[in-house]
């Protein structure tokens, strides 16, 4: 058939980066795969757990690729919330006590960062503020918790107080708009 | 950027001091109209209307006159003001968010072919312009807690050069990423859209006023379409909810029989352009006692079963547009698909496959039908409305190339005859209309005419070419001489 070409021509190259990232993937399914038979072989510390949790918070943070609405702030939120998860499993797995320090830690750092981001560009994000009072309200819920189930830590006092000032911060710029967003998020 | 601000300041050295003083200010006025827009964004646009001027000013145009067409009036209020605006999904686009996935985007082209080459400096800000009009196009897609919504952002609209085949996926996770894009390539400017923002009708009006704009900033005297239209009331609503209630029907089919040839990494494969006389085209199908949707139907019917291996049943999917059936204004989606289906077997006779598909897509189009499909598609999502987003995405991911996509072989989407008013025609050629590539089909196929051509436009996800040979064949078969032309 004699076509007249209209249209650019322009080969079909697979980037770097999706060669690497299918080639991860298989690795980190055999990977995983062997490791779960292991573990089931020999008797012991469960490990396969701790490196499927690994696999999975290295694919969510840097080969996961999300199709729809996924924000810089909202990602950066995300990992740091796989990251707190993967602890909590290490330390169920090794019964070691460290999560009830290190995830205050990174809980209010987190806090502290989305906060840095809201008002770094008040103007405009005071008009969509559900990331940050998720992730202080989050962090409040995380610090009560804490402060009733595990001692007083000076992290869990931290976390709470700059969730309780975040959560200010949202309620002083962004009350007006929080309702319309809760409205939008929430539609039926 | 640099270069286009080296042009300014040279173009600013020739200008009197009163025009001087005009550029300088209406620089400031567009200042103060792109309030709500990131730094960067805010230094594109200037240098868009920089550009403008100095390419208007450079073609004799007087600077005053130069400075009315690119007016800041041009730019509404879209950029300037906190929105309050936001749109919940209409019935029909709420499964396309949900079914996007990496090799699955329900994307389509609408092109139009002007007389002259495109100025990009001019179509960049008829594309700045118009979507002061569309400001529900002016958006985002986000992730409610129940279902996705389109909401107000901020953004500069990016006009591209065309670089690769059209309907290629539109990225939309970006931070204000819009469901839809403006490239253009020669004489082409094209539009392509995700299909949870508009189908093909509504696509058609954002492109005649993209059109008209920019015929109006090249100096043409052209009144309709005009982007400071206030939108009309009703443009965003989601009508299905105006048809009359039905027992709910339809969304049964049977798994249909698909053209031979495996599904190409890169999609679509290749585009095609069958250009037809439309006249030829209307004629032959009169001849034949049908609508030319039912001939170019039963051609792609028999080109299907000319192209693939097996038995089974060949289905294919016609959208149909509702607005007529109440008098509808939408710019969102408004159309129902209606499946007509034929056994392999009995695709061998035009004259026997004319009647049949007349009655069925009569059937089809009939108001109890319509109301029926529409009753279902409207039960459906009332039904799944109480279950979080997070639950209902990967299910319905996974189970959409099922029921969704497995069920035709291929798709037929005719726009029919485009009109443009009287001082628009003399500067448009032609317009095209191309259906992405939907997952397990590998066919999709669009028709549009205008002016006394029609295009009949092949969407390919293989490399097989069996169906546009045998199209091509059945087309010289009836008579009808064609052009082609497409991508490599």
């Amino acid at each position: 058939m004699d076509v007249r070409i209209v249209y650019p021509i322009k080969k079909h190259r697979r980037t770097t980066f999706e060669i690497l990232r299918q080639w991860l993937i298989i690795l980190f399914i055999i990977g995983g795969a062997v490791c779960v038979i292991c573990d089931l072989c020999i008797p012991g510390v469960p490990f396969s757990l701790c490196v499927l949790g690994g696999e999975w918070l290295f694919y969510r943070t840097f080969l996961h690729r999300a199709h729809i609405e996924a924000r810089f702030a909202s990602h950066f939120a995300q990992t740091v919330l796989w990251c707190c998860g993967y602890l909590f499993l290490l330390t169920l797995i090794f019964g070691k006590d460290w999560a009830g320090f290190v995830l205050p830690i990174i809980g209010f750092s987190l806090v502290i960062a989305m906060g840095i981001f809201f008002v770094a560009d008040l103007f405009r994000r005071k008009l969509s503020p559900l990331p940050l009072l998720s992730v202080s309200a989050a962090g409040l819920l995380t610090a009560v918790l804490l402060l009733i189930l595990d001692s007083f830590r000076w992290p869990t006092v931290v976390l709470l107080s700059v969730s309780v000032g975040m959560l200010t911060v949202v309620g002083l710029f962004s009350i007006g708009p929080l309702g319309r967003e809760l409205k939008k998020r929430f539609h039926r | 950027m640099r270069y286009k601000q080296k042009n300014y300041a040279r173009l600013i050295r020739k200008l009197s001091p009163e025009d001087r003083g005009l550029f300088a200010e209406l620089c400031e006025r567009w200042q103060s109209n792109l309030g709500m827009l990131s730094p960067h964004d805010r230094r594109a646009m200037l240098n868009d209307l920089k550009g403008g001027l100095v390419l208007l000013c450079a073609n004799g145009v007087a600077p005053s006159e130069a400075a009315r067409r690119l007016s800041e009036h041009n730019l509404g209020r879209i950029y300037s003001r906190p929105r309050q605006d936001w749109y919940p999904l209409d019935t029909a686009a709420k499964i396309y968010p949900l079914a996007v996935s990496g090799r699955r985007m329900a994307v389509f082209r609408l092109s139009v072919y002007l007389k002259k080459p495109i100025i990009p400096e001019l179509l960049q800000l008829a594309l700045d312009f118009t979507l002061r009009r569309f400001p529900h196009f002016a958006t985002g897609v986000r992730c409610g807690f129940y279902w996705h919504y389109l909401d107000a952002v901020y953004r500069r609209p990016r006009l591209r050069n065309e670089s690769t085949v059209p309907c290629q996926r539109i990225n939309m996770a970006s931070s204000g990423a819009m469901p839809f894009r403006v490239s253009f390539f020669g004489e082409r400017i094209s539009a392509e859209f995700f299909h949870l923002l508009t189908d093909g009708s509504g696509g058609m009006v954002f492109l005649k006023t993209l059109t008209a704009e920019y015929l109006r900033l090249c100096g043409e005297r052209i009144t309709e379409f005009p982007v400071w239209e206030t939108p009309l009331p009703g443009e965003t609503d989601n009508d299905f909810l105006r048809l009359p209630p039905a027992s709910p029907s339809g969304f049964s089919e049977k798994t249909a029989l698909r053209i031979d040839g495996r599904i190409t990494r890169r999609q679509p494969s290749r585009v095609l352009h069958f250009e037809l006389d439309a006249d030829a085209l209307h004629f032959a199908a009169k001849a034949r006692g049908c609508s030319v949707t039912v001939f170019v139907l039963s051609l792609l019917f028999m080109a299907n079963a000319e192209s693939s291996s097996g038995e089974g049943r060949i289905q294919i999917q016609v959208p149909i547009n509702l607005r007529p059936t109440v008098g509808s204004v939408t710019l969102r989606n408004f159309s129902l698909y209606a499946t007509i289906s034929v056994p392999r077997s009995e695709c061998t006779e035009l004259s026997s496959l004319i009647p049949r598909l007349a009655g069925e897509l009569a059937g089809a189009m009939g108001r109890d039908s319509l109301e029926q499909n529409a009753a279902m598609a409207n039960k459906l999502v009332r039904s799944l409305r109480f279950i979080p987003l997070a639950v209902k995405r990967p299910v319905v991911r996974l189970i959409y190339g099922q029921i969704g996509e497995a069920v035709f072989s291929n798709t037929l989407s005719n726009l029919g005859r485009v009109s443009l008013p009287e001082s628009m025609r003399p500067h448009i050629e032609k317009f095209d209309f191309v259906l992405g590539p939907s997952g397990l089909s590998k066919v999709a196929c669009g028709l549009i005419s205008y002016e006394g051509r029609a295009v009949l436009t092949v969407t390919k996800a293989t490399d097989n070419a069996s169906f546009e040979e045998a199209l091509g064949e059945l087309l010289e078969g009836v008579g009808l001489e064609y052009r082609l032309s497409g991508s490599v």
